[in-house]
């Protein structure tokens, strides 16, 4: 590429070549640049500051007190907790049924094109349809406890409970994302080649010693990135909660970004959910951080 | 040997009937419910199947006048807005939002490439952006199109997904674009073909079946999202679809569930039409590059 600049150094390819350069790095850079930093600058501003739109007319400076006053929010911190609580429920669930979907439908005529697309469905379906949906399903005389009631068990009172509220938002969650899983980590299979499986089988590797020695370890990459994505995504659950529970009840699946929302567009309090909004924002970051030191992100794809 | 082999394969059968089942009825369950007949909603025992099924919620939503059920007088029908304006929203912030990002980001993925830009850093930060929660993403946009005066405004809610599908596209691209062997540019510039020429001559022809992935996957996030979309306006004039959705929150518990339900359908559609085309990209897709 290099050698061939030098045979085109005439004006005519040199102007082509900033040409080039402003319109397919400069102005999709820019653009992108100025949607960050005016939000960047208002964000900043208003962490800062005391904002009530139900009756200020500007935000007031007031430094660090927002920080201060969420260490003090109990609020605050039962939306961590719910959040997290949440989270490592979800992602597990969601792992170990996405690991098993694609050891049992590998090399059956289930792995075939159809069988993908319909395992699709969830992932791209609406989030709040998915509440809407489970809300018509967890309904006290709704078709969950119809299914109960067949087995001869007490109907149980879905979303009116803080534990089987949550766990409903849960199961709703996983519902959603284990197709997620599924799908990468049947894409990690197949990219197996079938003779290291053959071999195993001639040395006598059969069952679980398969997959714990051949299997797991190839699978490994495919297996991090899922998780890895699955988990910052997870974080940021909103919409289900919002329609299904809307937090409830006694606060139970009162999410972060949840309580966050509330605060900020519901209360009007700008200030103090912007600085929570950072907050939540710098954990992810680190989150993120330690994710991608941990599975080697950069190196495998080869970007440096 | 044979029979310990079949017994196995049905063990595998059910479990895997099972977990089909698990994956299959909330959607059966949603259809079902948006065809049902009012008393049969929410009767109880559960109405598992019928063949009374009508299309009359669905005639709800979209305005129809005459009778409903073989009724004139309908409670829902005085709180009930009609969804036309909102799926026009909708369509209208898609299009648009992922056209412009596969624009710009098809542009960015060739500069990057062609001329080497960027690095590990540009990676990481693109891939932050796409990390963004919407609810951080929600509160700056909110004050700065307050101020500019463009909250309520279906341009505000294209510029915003714009943050989200710029980077998306680019990351997804740059993987394409990577997989086009240099040769074939470089044989372009020997014959004297520039810059701009080798992007919509040559490399465009050839992103184009993921180009049309990355527009219908971007189109579908825009289709999804709710939390920006519910921050930033206030009115039938520019809220999307989800947010007509949220309106079926308050309504008592089972009066409107027939109409919600037909609703949640309609909000199926894009994705049902489309999965056939993106799944052969939609792993890429899901992990924003990092794995083919």
């Amino acid at each position: 590429m290099l050698g061939l600049k030098r045979n085109y150094s005439n004006n005519n390819y040199s102007k082509d070549i900033n040409i080039a350069k402003i319109v397919f790095i400069g102005i999709p850079l820019l653009s992108m640049v100025l949607l960050i930093i005016y939000p960047t600058y208002y964000f900043i501003k208003m962490v800062l500051s005391r904002y009530d739109l139900s009756f200020m007319r500007e935000p007031v400076f007031i430094g660090l007190t927002n920080f201060i006053n969420i260490f003090s929010d109990g609020f605050f911190w039962s939306s961590v907790f719910n959040t997290f609580i949440i989270v490592v429920f979800a992602v597990l669930i969601e792992f170990v049924l996405g690991l098993c979907l694609a050891l049992l439908m590998r090399k059956t005529f289930f792995s075939g094109q159809i069988i993908r697309s319909l395992f699709i469905i969830p992932i791209m379906i609406p989030p709040i349809i998915i509440g809407l949906d489970f809300k018509l399903l967890f309904d006290t005389f709704g078709p969950v406890n119809g299914f109960l009631q067949i087995f001869g068990i007490d109907p149980v009172n879905w979303l009116g409970t803080p534990f089987w509220a949550r766990t409903s938002v849960i199961i709703a969650d996983v519902w959603q994302w284990t197709p997620f899983i599924f799908i990468i980590l049947l894409a990690g299979l197949q990219s197996i080649p079938e003779e290291l499986n053959e071999a195993a089988k001639v040395d006598g590797a059969t069952g679980f010693n398969l997959f714990r020695f051949i299997t797991w370890p190839l699978l490994i990459p495919s297996a991090t990135v899922a998780l890895a994505i699955r988990a910052i995504d997870a974080v940021k659950i909103f919409d289900v909660p919002f329609l299904l529970t809307q937090g409830g009840p006694g606060g139970a699946t009162e999410v972060l970004s949840l309580y966050i929302y509330k605060t900020t567009f519901r209360m009007g309090t700008m200030g103090y959910g912007a600085a929570m909004a950072l907050i939540m924002l710098i954990g992810l970051s680190l989150l993120a951080v330690l994710i991608i030191k941990i599975i080697n992100l950069q190196n495998r794809i080869g970007w440096d | 040997m044979l029979k310990k082999i079949n017994s196995m394969s049905t063990l595998k059968l059910i479990a895997l009937l099972l977990l089909l089942f698990f994956f299959l009825f909330p959607i059966y369950w949603l259809v079902l419910t948006s065809l049902k007949l009012p008393p049969d909603v929410t009767s109880s025992p559960v109405v598992w199947f019928t063949k009374n099924l009508t299309l009359d919620n669905y005639k709800l939503l979209f305005g129809y006048t005459g009778n409903l059920w073989g009724a004139q007088e309908y409670v829902g029908r005085s709180f009930l807005t009609k969804i036309t304006p909102y799926l026009v929203n909708s369509i209208f912030i898609g299009v648009f939002s992922s056209l412009i990002a596969m624009l710009l980001g098809s542009f960015l993925a060739f500069g990057v490439n062609q001329f080497n830009f960027g690095g590990s850093g540009l990676y990481k930060w693109l891939l932050s952006l796409r990390m963004l929660p919407p609810v951080v993403v929600a509160i700056p946009f909110f004050l700065m199109f307050r101020t500019l005066g463009m909250i309520n405004n279906r341009w505000s809610l294209i510029i915003v997904y714009l943050l989200i599908n710029v980077p998306f596209a680019t990351l997804l691209l740059i993987g394409f674009i990577k997989d086009i062997p240099k040769e074939i540019s470089e044989a372009a510039l020997i014959d004297g073909c520039n810059n701009f020429g080798i992007f919509f001559k040559i490399i465009s022809p050839l992103l184009r079946p993921a180009m049309v992935s990355i527009f219908i996957i971007s189109f579908i996030m825009c289709w999804n999202e709710l939390l920006i979309a519910n921050a930033l306006t206030a009115s039938k004039a520019a809220q999307t679809f989800p947010i007509f959705t949220t309106n079926f929150m308050q309504v008592e518990r089972g009066t409107a569930w027939g109409s919600a339900a037909a609703g949640g359908v309609i909000g199926l559609l894009p994705i049902l039409l489309s999965t056939m085309y993106i799944q052969k990209y939609l792993v890429s897709g899901l992990t924003a590059g990092t794995i083919k």
